[in-house]
């Protein structure tokens, strides 16, 4: 190994490796904080670049996706290929689950056979010793004539070591003429007669190359001749009609296809491998994990156990998030009474920062703990192993509806803010399985919607009957998610689910550092949300809603309240009641005053005219326009509904006083309109940005439309119904 | 006594008499065995051969209540297969 030690050098580091093996806590324990996240141009696929100082050397290093393989079945692969293959960096480290070592190095060998220069991390090399596995890193590094270094990512052992021989490796293409395997007579036969043809064609594939070309082709690999580096070869009709040849006579004298044959190959070549280099304990047939996979995969334990973590986990967040989120609340009201009382006048400038933006996004940020302790439950589920377990379990249920296993987890998410959710999709590799998903993912109740919930159940229902409308809203939103995904799945979106085939990895114990991070990941969305839409939406809101401004008004309401004074002055002194009361009495009939002339001055801004214009519309559900007025905010971000409700209720008062603002609705409405609003918010059209990243997800803005026109309908439908039949009952 | 000789037929509806080839899904959990072929389309196939699932490879039944996924032991680790994959991978 030549060791460059020239300082200042600038390398590329590509990370790979498998689904679960550990990538991202090496990837962070790398780079620390200095990531950031982009896209690869065309597709949704995340890109993940860090950069990280080591011996004067600047480092750069991208998080490829994770895959078993990179055969292009999937859009995470073809990123994964092409970007070693354009992008062509110094150096490719392949994370490798230790305790899962012959799947793990299918990759590898895959790595090999391209010749790029490699290092293998032995990463949970801490997991694999304690379950009795062996491995002789020297003699496999020797077989393989690749470097090895033994990590723990969790705890950041081997980093350095890691780093080193990274850098020592970099650059470093002499001598690799990348690996062979035997294909079997068959394979190997055409794999010559194209390799010959490939190199007599034109130099452009460097030697190690063709061979790799050649066997890239023969599997099928049709993503291959897209990259431009090997358009002209392609181009060739010779090479075209040799590898019709090839494909054909393969077709007929071997049973499956090609790289089902390849990849036996490659398995029995590491199986050889294997059986010299690493020596298990005999495995203990009822090692823990086994013992806890009995009883929660059970058939009858399985689901009341499930169902009980599940139950755990949102009752956790609600009672653990509400202390975190009254301090929130304090927080932001000391904010606004800072601003009321160093702020003297009553500029436009004072009430946007107070109602608008403080009001606005506060709402917002209020709910962050709930999410965030939403997503800590599921990070910690998913780092220990369970979710795998859950996905088993729910598997046979999600098929009765159309869905299948690996689709729950996305909707889970979907309960703390549902583009994380929608994100998730990702690992749902047919079409229609993830589209269907996408599309009922967001009536799982999401955070946002937590607020109009505890806004209205608390000033319309009894104290006793809180929780069970709650869960009440909560369970008609998995209904109706039931009822749309099998009406899809039958429908516009037949078909076909994908198999359902996932890895099981034993139960670990989660490492805090890593379920922060994961938590961090899914959270920072919402956050992003907030800072962005929500704090836009919130001042086009604030001016919709305080502009164009009445001035004039129909009413004398200065001299009504005028009026009052006089009238409380008299009788100061001439009543018995005490002052109190007479004060009290004051109070409200000011009150009374101020709010007709909000609601005048509300009809007047743009809001409240739109809010009147979609009335007739609305009626049927019992709403009125103010409730309009709210709803249109809510299409932004749902948080802003409640804010809105404050500001057509309150203009220009603190509207943090949400016993205030409950009270003056419970004056307003019938329950059975607080109920149909909580329905209506509940299935309608999923905020601006939801709508926005499923178009981005899906690739075709047809299905977000759908997404947004159809909920919206069934919302319409469905709160019409109740309203009217309840009212007639 | 005449001529034609009566041919008692094995209880083939007992399983471990079974030489033929079985799918996954039929399977008891507990046992070992080698899968021969996998039916269904070249996606599916390619898709599992990725994770080791061809024909030839051993696998270890962990858990098959018949009514859902199987999780199975192949290369060390463990699989959870979906009922539709594992009807139609086959072995003995």
């Amino acid at each position: 190994m030549k060791s460059n030690s020239v300082s200042g050098r600038k390398i590329r580091i590509a990370l790979t490796g498998n689904p679960n093996s550990g990538k991202t806590t090496v990837f962070n324990a790398i780079t620390g904080s200095h990531q950031h996240v982009g896209n690869y141009p065309g597709v949704t696929v995340e890109k993940k670049i860090g950069s990280r100082r080591f011996e004067g050397n600047n480092l750069e290093i991208v998080d490829l996706p994770g895959v078993y393989s990179l055969t292009p079945h999937s859009a995470e692969e073809v990123v994964a290929r092409n970007y070693l293959i354009e992008e062509k960096p110094d150096v490719v480290i392949d994370i490798i689950d230790s305790s899962s070592l012959e799947r793990n190095l299918y990759l590898a060998i895959q790595l090999l056979e391209m010749g790029v220069p490699l290092v293998l991390a032995f990463n949970m090399s801490d997991v694999a010793v304690s379950r009795g596995i062996r491995i002789d890193i020297e003699k496999l590094s020797r077989l393989l004539n690749v470097p090895i270094v033994p990590t723990v990512g969790s705890r950041s052992r081997g980093i350095d070591e890691l780093l080193q021989t990274s850098v020592n490796t970099a650059g470093n293409t002499n001598g690799t003429r990348g690996l062979v395997i035997g294909y079997g007579p068959e394979i190997d036969a055409e794999l010559d007669g194209l390799r010959q043809l490939i190199s007599a064609d034109n130099g452009a594939a460097p030697g190690r190359r063709r061979r790799w070309l050649a066997l890239k082709t023969l599997e099928g690999d049709r993503e291959i001749e897209k990259l431009a580096e090997w358009k002209d070869v392609f181009n060739t009709p010779d090479l075209r009609d040799t590898v019709e040849n090839a494909a054909s006579r393969l077709a007929s004298s071997l049973e499956d296809s090609p790289e089902v044959h390849m990849a036996e190959s490659r398995y029995a070549y590491i199986s050889d491998i294997v059986r010299e280099t690493v020596s298990s304990a005999v495995e203990q047939k009822r090692n823990m994990s086994d013992r806890i996979d009995s009883i929660v995969t059970n058939r009858v334990l399985g689901l009341p156990i499930f169902l009980g973590l599940m139950y755990v986990v949102f009752q956790l967040t609600f009672t653990v998030g509400e202390p975190l989120m009254g301090w929130i609340e304090n927080l932001f009201g000391w904010l606004g009474g800072l601003i009321e009382s160093n702020w003297p006048s009553d500029s436009a400038l004072k009430s946007l920062i107070e109602d608008g933006i403080i009001g606005g996004v506060g709402g917002v940020l209020v709910f962050l703990p709930n999410i965030l302790l939403l997503f800590l439950a599921i990070a910690v589920l998913e780092d220990s192993g369970y979710m795998a377990r859950a996905a088993f379990i729910m598997d046979r249920l999600m098929h009765k509806i159309g869905l299948q296993g690996k689709s729950f987890i996305p909707l889970l998410i979907g309960f703390g803010c549902t583009i994380p959710a929608i994100m998730a999709t990702r690992t749902l590799e047919n079409q229609r399985d993830r589209l269907t998903t996408m599309l009922v993912a967001p009536l799982m109740s999401c955070g946002a919607r937590l607020p109009i919930y505890t806004l209205l159940i608390p000033a319309f229902f009894p104290r006793p009957w809180h929780g069970i409308m709650l869960w009440t809203i909560y369970a008609i939103g998995i209904v109706l998610a039931i009822v749309i995904a099998k009406l899809l799945r039958s429908t516009a979106l037949k078909g076909e689910s994908a198999p359902f085939v996932m890895e099981l990895p034993p139960y670990r114990m989660p490492t805090p550092k890593s379920v922060l991070l994961h938590m961090w990941e899914r959270g920072r969305l919402y956050l992003r949300k907030a800072g962005t839409v929500i704090l836009a939406i919130s001042i086009i809101l604030w001016a919709l809603t305080t502009y164009p401004q009445k001035t004039v008004f129909d009413k004398d309401y200065d001299a009504a309240i005028d009026r009052i004074q006089l009238n409380y002055n008299a009788e100061l002194v001439s009543s018995d009641l005490n002052e109190d009361a007479v004060q009290a009495f004051l109070d409200k009939q000011l009150a009374a005053v101020k709010r007709e002339q909000q609601a005048e001055a509300m009809a007047y801004t743009a809001a409240g005219r739109i809010g009147h214009w979609i009335e007739p519309l609305i009626k049927p559900m019992g709403f009125d326009w103010k409730i309009g007025t709210a709803l249109i905010g809510a299409f932004a971000a749902k948080e802003v509904f409640v804010a809105q409700m404050g500001i057509v209720y309150a203009i220009g008062e603190e509207a943090e006083e949400a016993d205030a603002l409950r009270q003056r609705l419970q004056a307003s409405y019938t329950p059975l309109v607080a109920f149909c609003i909580m329905l209506f918010c509940l299935v309608s059209a999923p905020c601006m940005a939801t709508i926005v990243v499923t178009g981005r997800e899906s690739n075709s803005w047809k299905w977000a439309l759908l997404q947004l026109g159809g909920l919206t309908m069934v919302a319409w439908i469905l709160a019409t119904a109740v309203y009217q039949i309840g009212s007639i009952l | 006594m005449n001529g034609s000789t009566e041919i008692a037929l094995p209880n083939t509806a007992s399983s471990s008499i079974l030489r033929g080839p079985l799918p996954l899904a039929l399977s008891h959990a507990g046992e070992s065995f080698r899968i021969t072929r996998i039916n269904g389309s070249r996606d599916l196939k390619e898709h599992l051969s990725a994770l080791g699932l061809t024909p030839g490879v051993e696998v270890v039944i962990h858990c098959n209540d018949r009514k859902g996924p199987v999780i199975v032991g192949v290369k060390g680790s463990r699989l959870i297969i979906g009922q539709d994959a594992a009807l139609k991978i086959m072995i003995e």
